[in-house]
Parts: C-alpha cells; structure tokens; sequence
C-alpha cells in the first residue's frame, strides 16, 4: 500500500467524494421541478403513473355503442375463433324482434394472452384491450369478465377517448375498405356514406 | 269453376302433367279474367301440381294477369314501328277518355290497359288487341270508333 | 367406358356422366352452388364452368356430359376471372351480414368468395329488405338468397312436396310458398341442408351458436326403423342441431322432421331425475338405493309367493340393444321368468309370423334401395312416407327412374299424391284386394309359367274363387276395370315389389295382409325380397332379435296385458302401452290390478302414473349401444352427452338389481355387452314355401249405431309416445286431432277445428276434428301419439293377427264444452 492511499482512507477521501456526488444529485433533485432539463426517470409509482403507449394491450373492454349505450358485439364469434387460448366465450339467442341478441360475452382473463387478435379480428371494433394494467387481485373470481363487468371497463378506461384510438391505431378499419373513383353505379343512387377520408397515420409508439 | 273436361284434355296432351300447367293457366285466365289466388289453387287441385309451382309460373310470366282486370282487355303496343306511328299519343289519348293508367283498369270496369311488346303487326302499325281481335292501322278516330264497340 | 383428360389427368369414366361428377369421383374440385348429387343438373349458377379445349365458350360442369376424348381445365386465368364475376354479381344482392348470419363459417358462397373473392366489388349494390319468414321450425331469410333454387328442387323433385318455389321474377323473385302463407309442410328441412347459403336456417338453432364453436359427432337416429345417420353440432356438451351429411349412413344424408327437430325430447323438462317409490298413494323422489331395495325385496316375494310365471316384463322398441339383452337376461337369469314381450308383438312380430307361415323365412331384412330399377311397385294402404320416410324417398327416386310407382290406399298419402297411380279402396280391404290380384293370376295361368312345388295351392285357388274382379271391386270400392287393369300391370310385370307397413299403431292391416301379399308374390315366382316390410321403430328388430319375446312358453304381451289375473308382478322398460297400444281400458284395468308396476323410463309415463316405482333411465345419446335397424344392419352409437339428473343407462339398472338380489350376471362391462350383442344374428328359416288359403273374414262391420270406421296410424311429424315430449316437433303439432271427409264433416255437422266426440262399443273421447280431402267417406284417421286424448280406449285388440278398424258413431261435442254452430 502506497502512502498516497493510506493517507486517502485516513482522511475519507472516497467517502467524501461519493457523498459529494449524492448531495449533488440530491440537490438537483430538488431543484429539478424548477430546472429546464428533466433528469428524474424514477417515477414513484403508484403514486405516479406510467402513461401508456398507444395500443397498450392491458384489461378487456367491450365497446359501448354511443348511439344505443349497448355493446356494439353482435356475437359474431370471430374473437373466440381467432383467440389462441380460446378464453372468449359468446352465447347469443333470438331476441323478441327476431334480433340476434349478445346474451353472454365472457373473457377469462387470466387465461388470455394478450395478442389483440381478437380486437384486429372483430369487423365491428367491439372488443378493445384498454391501457389499464392494474388489475392484480387476491381471488379468482375478478379476472371472469362478463359482458356487463367489460362494458363497465370500457367506461372507467376508455369512455370517449376510445373511439379516437379506434380510428388513429386501430388500422384498417372496417371503414377504410372502399373501391376506387368512378365506379359503375348498378343500380340506385350512390349511397352517401362516404368513407372518412381523414389521416390515417397513426401516432404509433411515438405518441 | 274450371271446366275439368278440359282441364283433362289439356292434360291427355302432354307426357307430363307439368307440362300442361301454362295452358291450364290460360284457360283458368280466360274462366275469371284473372288468375286469382283461387283460381291458381283451382288450377293445382286439377293438374295435381303443389300450388308453390303453379304460383312460381304464374308469377313469371307476363302475360298471366295477377290483378282483377276489366271487361274488356286492351293491349296496345308501343315498341319502334307503333311508337313512330303515334301508339304513344294514343295511350295517352286512353287515359284522357277513359282514365286508363298502362298496367290499370278504368274506373267502371270497363277495360284495362296493357303496354305491349311488338305483337307483329309493324307492316300496319300502330296495333292494338282488344281481348282477342286484332286491330292494326289506328288513329285517333278509329280508336275511339272500335273501343265504343266494347261495352 | 370414355376416356378423357381432367387437368392434365388421364381419367376413365361411365359413359352418361357429367363433368361434374366425374371431377367429384377423382377428387378434383370443381366450385359449385346449384348442383346437388340428389337433384337433376340445372346449371343456374354458372360456377361449375370449365374450359374444353376445342370448344369456344365455357362449359357448365354439372350439365354438360363427358364424351371421349375430352381436354378438360377447370383451373385456368379465364375460368377464375370468370368465376369471380359470377360471384360479384351475386354479392350484388347478397347483404354482406356474415357476422350475424348463422351459416357463415359453413357457407358455399363465403368460401368461394373467399377463394375467388373479389374484395372490391364494380357495382353499387341495391339489397333486397323483406322481413325475414318464420315458420315453427323453418326460418327463411329472402335478403340472403342466391335464388339457386336447390330448396325448391329438393323439396319437389326429391322430397315430392313442392311447398316453396321461387314466386315472381327476375329481381324480385322470392323463394317462397304459394301465397307468403307460413310454411306449412312436412317440416323435413331437407332445404335447410341444402341452402348453400344462409337464406333457410332452423329455428331451434336460430342465433344459438358460430359454426366453428360446434364440434360434430355421428349416431343413429332414435325414431324410425330406418336408423339414419344423425350428425349431430354440439356446443359445450349440449346437442344445438342435427344435420344431414351428404352421402353418410344408410340415409345418404336425408333425413326427415324427426331426425331433424325431434332430438330436443332428452331436453324435455319432463325428464325423470330420481327414482320415484309410491309412499301411501304419492311419488316420493328417492335414492337409487332405496328403490332398488324396494324392488330386489318386492320381486323376491312375488316369486316366492306366487311363482316367477307371475311376472312379466314388456321391453321397448327404442331401447339400446344392449339394454334389452341385459332385460332379457336379468328375467331369464335372475328371475327365471319367460314372460317376457315388446310391442312388436302386435305389429312385426304379425309380419314375420306372416313370412315365416309362407315363405319360410324368420327374418326378412328390407333393402332400402330394393324400389329402385323395379317395374312396378305397389304400396299397400301405407302411409311409408310417414312411418320410414327416408326409405319412402326412395320410391318417389324409383319413380323418376322409370318405375311405375301403384298406391292402394283410402287416405290421400305423399305417395299417392305423387305416385304414378292412385286407387282409393276402403278402408281395411286391401286383403280382398290382394286375393282379387291373385286370382287373376291363377285365371290368367301366370303361375303355370313358373314351377310352382309349394304344397296348398290347390286351396288356396279354392278359396280364392268367389274372389273376382267384379266381387274384389263390390268389396274394395275400386272400380272394375281400374281393379282389373292395375292387376295385370303387376302380374305382368318383368320386377315388381310389394310394400307395406305392419306397426303397433296401425290397425287396417294384419296377419292375413301378409299372407296373401306372400301368396301372390310365390305365385308370380318371387322371393323375400319383393316383399318389404319394415319393423317399426328405432330397436324394434333388434329388441326381436334380443330375445324380447317369449322363448320357452313364456305369455306374450296379449297374455300379460289383455288377460286379467295373469301376472303379479310387471317390469315395463321404456314403452307406454296405455298410449301406445290397443285397448288401453282393458289394459289400464289389468295394470291397476297388479301388485307391482316398476316402470323404467325417461320421462313420467302414463303408465309410469301408476306404476309403484318410477326409475329414470338414460335416455338415446346419453348412453353407448346399438340399434339394428330395419335393414338388419347394427349401428352403434355413441354417447354424445351427459347424463340427465340421476338416471343410468336402462342395462345398468338391471345390473344394479339383479346384484341388490344377490345375483351377478356376469356382465359387468359394456364391452363385454357390446361383444355379446355383435354376435346376435337373425335366425334362417326353413324356406319352404307354403300357400295359406285365404282367411279374411269380410268388411269390417259398420252398423247404424257406429256408421264409420276408425283408423289408427302414425304420422308424419311423431312417432310412437316418444317425440310428443320434443318441443320443436310440438310446435308443428301439439295437439290430437282426428281427421275427417268433408262429405262426413257435412252430414254429421262437425266444422274444421271443432272438438268432436267419437264413441265405438268401448267408449267416449274427445277430440279436434279436421276436415281433409285426404280421407274418404265414411272414415276416420287418428293418429295415435298424444297421450291426452286416450284414443286407444276405443280400439280393440285381435289376438291372432287379425286388422280390426273400429266402427265408430261421432258428433258434435256435447255438455259443457259448447255445441258447435250448425
């Protein structure tokens, strides 16, 4: 051992310069809220939250039908034929007016993968995996989402800023399938439903 | 009714009771002015046909009339020979007199109006049908002339 | 034999056939939608195009024969561009509503756009909107129809209905019947199965479920004698639908409204769930246990006391094969009793005792497919369409191949509606008739062409003297020269076949039909095989077979249900004679009487009612076994779903009693059943020949105090007690009804609809008249099934095979319900 070290751990010369650099970094802690560079990246969860990215594949959501206030599923099944752990159940009867009505629209959540297959399957965009991810609970039983429980999730996650992720990352919609300019009109008039022309670029992770 | 002798003779005509369906059609045609939904069940009853495939022919062809018709059935034709030759004026010369809409019948029961395609008579045009008489070489007087010989 | 080349594919093929169904037989695919194997080319869809090289325009595969020498691509640039027009223009009209369509997943024409699929389509579509059609089991939706036509084919050229067609024309044609009434037919759905898309669908499986959440299991039909192959869609253990599938079983894929919708009866809210043991005087729900306690106890003191001679068991016709052996060997083994007997006791048992007398034989399977290529067949006052319609399929198929299809029936049948000839006899004289036929065979010296070694011909042409055309028609109300023209038709013929029905249900026809169909037929030099006699239902020949009948002087079911006193003790596994059979006063009585009824069932019974015990058995799909069918053909079927409540395959309750008795039967496996069962077979005759004189001892009577005649039968929709407990079925027809001639209705003043009351010798029921041209003057047709309007109380019961039609007085119902108007 040299003299110069020796005199160094006499006189805490290590210690010392650590702590300079923890006051250092505590300071600008405390400063930072009034600096113009961020430098924090611990975020002090869960009292902060991490926001989540566009298309975030967290809890289950059945799409609400603004116009009826019901679920926009019609009980097509494609969801539950694509699902790959086959966690989606759909039981559907006849309604009074000859209608296909969605009895049942069951997801067992802790057995799905989440893929969002069945959110790129549905033809109707009624099924959507919202950004909620906390959702950890003691028991089993929460994770069996019925349809009400899943109309519920769409609500208290997703509401209306939904429809936009439909439209801004959800692509294509079922809305962006049209012919070409100067089709030959069969029969009738030309309906007027034109296909939203709106951008359909996506923020993608960027957002 | 239907007159079954000659339903059945009709029928002796053909290998197959199908076949005599069309004629058996217009015979009933020529019984009620029309083919009532009766008449076709009628007309099912005498050839044996379930009355499904009796209603499927009646409804394809045009010239079995499935609305109650006047007297007197008019068919005038309008295709290129009888339209240059003024058929046009004179379908609407019949809605003026007698209020004849093409496909309706008058209001007294009197005639109803059919358009009809060529009927061969473009060497005399314009042409008409009244029931079954021919009428070639119309004008506005003589229309009038022969359909106040229908009452 | 032509030789041609298929896609580069050096083919050998039948002269006379398509291209389509050559390509089928070699496995090369050909896109279709309007072809059907059962049905005639029509060539409406233009799918089936394919390119022949020499040929300009493209050929239609379905309509166009192969020749020699054909060049043939059926997967070119062109074809597939043509292809996809076709198929855009049909999506022209065609409502694009998949994801509710209940066809999507197994749709033709999703499929095909999907191959060929053009995802842009050239036209702006205009959709038709006419509300969809509901029927009680048949739903039509108009928007998605292709206008194929296949449902109208299939429902009259093979089914020989003909209730829809497509009404009006071009846009606007609609499949539809006559004038948009409800559908009002056979119900078979036999145009459900064939729409290739999702225009017809049922109604049972309206929205029920995604076609690829079904998983499909194959079993054997419950109903008829038939055993056709049922397909079954299950979804999470649960049977949704039923269908057919092309060219499976012995059924091909047809199946008829039973097979369809009459599944839905094990879902019956009266299914049995426990034992029910009758505690001073009421059922009390009881444990396995205690009712098998209760009987092992009670059979034991029966026999002690009075003797196994004393009880007696009656098997079912619908029951597993299986099962019956196991009932057969529990009385045998356990009990040591013979008494032992089924239903077929008064229909079958008739016919094969019929056959055996004559021809020789005791067993005498039907061929399905025997109608076809004949020259003439007749039909003997049998409703086949009905009772077996798959097997009546095929004689409406013989028919378009050229076969002189004869009817002899006084009920205006399917078949006599759509057969080449139709004679209206009197009820109940169709043995006159068959005797007038064989008389003039032996008058025309037919028989001399043939060697003819059966002994008793000289009597039986005794006997058949004074039967003369012109006494045959005095007897049968066929005219003279009809009678006598039909007659030399068959005797004459180059193949000819008789058919008839023989069922517990019917009773126009009897030992003595039998006897003189066998004794024309020996005469004209026929074998067995142009005598077809179906047995019944589902199990019927195999419950014969079983050994449900006495073998060893046991009582037969006359002794054991029509005799007073004779037994102590009965053990009626899944049959319902107070519905089912003749005379159910009498019957009724001697059930009363006894000292134990155990009734093992799957639903409460009307004899179930007052039985002692109640046990609930599994019922068909809910248990392994096999049924033999009329063909003598033992199919298996599988168990598809679960147990209903508490009940055990009926074989296993019999295990289970006969080891509470302190026996063991040995077989204590099913496989080892299974094994046992394979190795029944039908036992050969002597096949000695034999004529019977003639034995028919004239018109049944009708006096002035009972003027008609009352028929008994099955029909269309029901069969036996079973399928009144389906609810699709029920929708169609719930309640009794007896028909009735309008000329009747009129003299005796009885309106459509009214309840009418029908009294014979025995008594007095009530029941809904309808007035029907099927039905000629002076008779009455009721058919049996429903157990609220005890119909069986009037008829009787004839112990030696004999047709005993009952004369009856009917009229307005009288009392309390209201006297009709008139």
């Amino acid at each position: 051992m040299s003299m110069n070290e020796i005199v160094k751990k006499l006189l805490f010369i290590e210690i010392i310069k650590g702590l300079a650099l923890t006051l250092r970094v505590f300071m600008k802690g405390l400063l930072d809220p009034f600096s113009e560079k961020k430098t924090i990246v611990t975020r002090r969860y869960p009292k902060e939250k991490r926001p989540a990215a566009m298309g975030f594949r967290g809890l289950h959501a059945l799409v609400r039908n603004p116009a009826t206030g019901e679920a926009k599923c019609v009980g097509c099944g494609l969801c539950a034929a694509i699902c790959p752990s086959r966690c989606i159940y759909i039981y559907t009867s006849e309604g009074t007016e000859h209608q296909k009505v969605v009895d049942r629209y069951e997801i067992e959540v802790l057995r799905c993968v989440y893929c969002a297959f069945c959110v790129e399957a549905c033809p109707y965009g009624a099924v959507v995996l919202t950004p909620h991810y906390e959702y950890a609970d003691y028991s089993r039983e929460p994770f069996y989402m019925t349809k009400e429980k899943l109309l519920q999730n769409w609500d208290r996650f997703m509401g209306e800023k939904g429809y936009d992720y439909f439209d801004s990352f959800w692509n294509p919609g079922t809305g962006h399938f049209k012919g070409y300019e100067g089709q030959a009109v069969f029969r009738g008039k030309r309906k007027t439903e034109q296909v939203d022309e709106k951008k359909t670029d996506t923020g993608g992770e960027s957002a | 009714m239907l007159d079954r002798e000659k339903v059945r003779e009709i029928v002796r005509k053909y290998p197959e009771r199908r076949g005599a369906l069309l004629p058996a059609l217009h015979l009933a045609q020529k019984e009620y002015g029309w083919l009532s939904p009766e008449a076709m069940k009628e007309v099912s009853r005498a050839l044996n046909l379930p009355e499904a495939t009796v209603k499927g022919v009646a409804t394809f062809y045009a010239m079995y009339r499935r609305v109650p018709a006047g007297r007197h059935l008019i068919q005038i034709c309008t295709n290129v020979a009888c339209m240059i030759f003024g058929a046009e004026r004179l379908v609407d010369l019949l809605k003026e007199r007698y209020g004849l809409e093409p496909g309706g019948t008058s209001e007294d029961g009197r005639f109803s109006l059919m358009i009809m395609e060529c009927i061969g008579a473009c060497d005399r045009a314009p042409a008409m049908l009244v029931n079954e008489d021919y009428h070639p070489d119309l004008n506005e007087e003589r229309i009038m002339t022969i359909l106040e010989g229908y009452k | 034999m032509i030789e041609l080349t298929i896609d580069g594919k050096l083919i050998q093929a039948e002269k006379g056939s398509t291209i389509l169904q050559i390509a089928k037989a070699n496995n090369i695919k050909i896109p279709h939608l309007c072809w059907d194997r059962r049905l005639k080319p029509y060539g409406g869809c233009r799918l089936c195009l394919v390119e022949v090289e020499g040929q300009r325009k493209l050929l239609a595969a379905c309509s166009t024969p192969a020749e020699n020498g054909m060049v043939i691509k059926t997967d070119t640039p062109v074809l597939r561009k043509a292809r996809k027009t076709v198929l855009e223009l049909l999506l022209v009209h065609h409502p694009l509503d998949c994801p509710i369509c209940d066809k999507a997943g197994e749709c033709d024409l999703q499929d095909l756009a999907y191959q060929y699929g053009p995802s842009e389509g050239r036209f702006y579509a205009e959709r038709k909107h006419d509300p969809e059609a509901t029927s009680p089991l048949i739903e039509r939706n108009p928007n998605r129809c292709i206008l194929c036509g296949r449902c109208v084919r299939v429902c009259w050229e093979h089914q020989g209905v003909g209730a829809i067609n497509l009404i009006g024309r071009g846009f606007n044609t609609k499949i539809s019947p006559a004038f948009e009434e409800t559908l009002d037919c056979e119900f078979c759905g036999q145009c459900v199965d064939a729409c290739p898309v999702g225009a017809l669908g049922t109604k049972p499986y309206k929205y029920r479920a995604r076609a690829w959440f079904l998983e499909s299991t194959d079993t054997i039909c419950p109903y008829c004698s038939v055993g056709c192959t049922l397909t079954l869609d299950l979804r999470e253990g649960k049977i949704l639908r039923v269908r057919g599938m092309d060219g499976v079983g012995v059924n091909e894929g047809d199946l008829c409204g039973k097979g369809r919708f009459g599944f839905d009866f094990i879902y019956s809210e009266g299914r049995l769930t426990k034992p029910l043991l009758r505690k001073n005087g009421e059922f009390q729900e009881v444990d396995w246990e205690e009712a098998l306690y209760y009987i092992a106890e009670r059979l034991r003191d029966i026999k002690e006391t009075h003797g196994p001679e004393k009880i007696g068991a009656i098997g079912s016709a619908r029951t597993t094969l299986e099962d019956d052996i196991m009932l057969a060997r529990f009385f045998r083994e356990v009990l040591g009793s013979d008494n032992i007997d089924s239903s077929a006791r008064l229909g079958y048992a008739w016919a094969l005792k019929g056959m055996e007398d004559t021809l020789g034989i005791k067993s005498n399977p039907v061929s399905l497919n025997s109608p076809i290529g004949k020259e003439v067949v007749l039909v003997l006052e049998s409703d086949i369409t009905s009772t077996h319609p798959i097997f009546g399929l095929k004689f409406l198929e013989a028919m378009h191949e050229g076969t002189e299809v004869i009817v002899v029936d006084p009920r205006k049948t399917k078949l006599a509606r759509r057969g080449n000839r139709w004679l209206r006899n009197r009820p109940g004289t169709i043995t006159p008739f068959l005797y007038g036929i064989t008389h003039l065979a032996m008058k025309e010296g037919v028989h001399l062409k043939k060697d003819i070694t059966a002994e008793g011909l000289d009597e039986l042409e005794d006997g058949l003297r004074e039967y003369t055309p012109g006494k045959v028609s005095e007897l049968t109300g066929i005219d003279e020269d009809l009678f006598r023209e039909v007659a030399l038709r068959f005797i004459n013929a180059e193949s000819r076949l008789l058919t008839l029905t023989l069922g517990a249900a019917e009773n126009q026809k009897g030992l003595e039909t039998i006897h003189a169909a066998a004794n024309l037929l020996m005469l004209l030099g026929e074998g067995p095989e142009a005598l077809q006699i179906p047995s019944d239902y589902s199990n019927t020949y195999g419950a014969w077979l079983a050994g449900l009948r006495p073998l060893s002087g046991g009582k037969d079911l006359y002794g054991m249900l029509y005799t007073p006193g004779s037994l102590k003790a009965l053990y009626v596994m899944g049959e319902d004679p107070l519905v089912t059979m003749p005379d159910a006063g009498t019957i009724e009585e001697n059930l009363k009487d006894l000292e134990l009824l155990i009734v093992q069932d799957i639903r409460l019974s009307e004899t179930g009612k007052l039985a002692h015990v109640v046990l609930p058995a599994s019922s068909w799909a809910e248990k392994e076994g096999s049924f033999i069918n009329s063909q003598g053909i033992r199919q298996m079927l599988p168990k598809v779903v679960s147990t209903t409540g508490d009940s055990i395959a009926d074989w296993k309750i019999f295990r289970n009693i006969a080891r509470v008795m302190g026996h063991d039967l040995g077989t204590v496996e099913f496989s080892q059943l299974k094994e046992e069962a394979g190795k029944i077979v039908p036992e050969e005759g002597t096949r000695k020949w034999r004529f019977i004189p003639p034995e028919w001892e004239g018109l049944a009577r009708t006096t002035e105090e009972y003027p008609i005649l009352m028929v008994t039968g099955n029909i269309m929709q029901h069969s036996g007690s079973l399928s009144v407990m389906s609810k699709s079925l029920s929708h169609v027809l719930s309640d009794a009804f007896v028909q009735i001639s309008p000329e009747d209705a009129g003299r005796f003043r009885i309106g459509d609809g009214e309840f009418i009351e029908i009294t014979s010798p025995k008594g007095t029921v009530y029941i809904k008249a309808r007035v029907s041209d099927e039905i000629p003057e002076g008779m009455l047709f009721v058919p049996l099934h429903f157990a609220h309007a005890r119909v069986n109380l009037l008829t009787e019961v004839s112990r030696d095979g004999k047709a005993l039609l009952t004369p009856v007085r009917i009229g307005p119902r009288k009392g309390n319900g209201g006297s009709p108007a008139g």
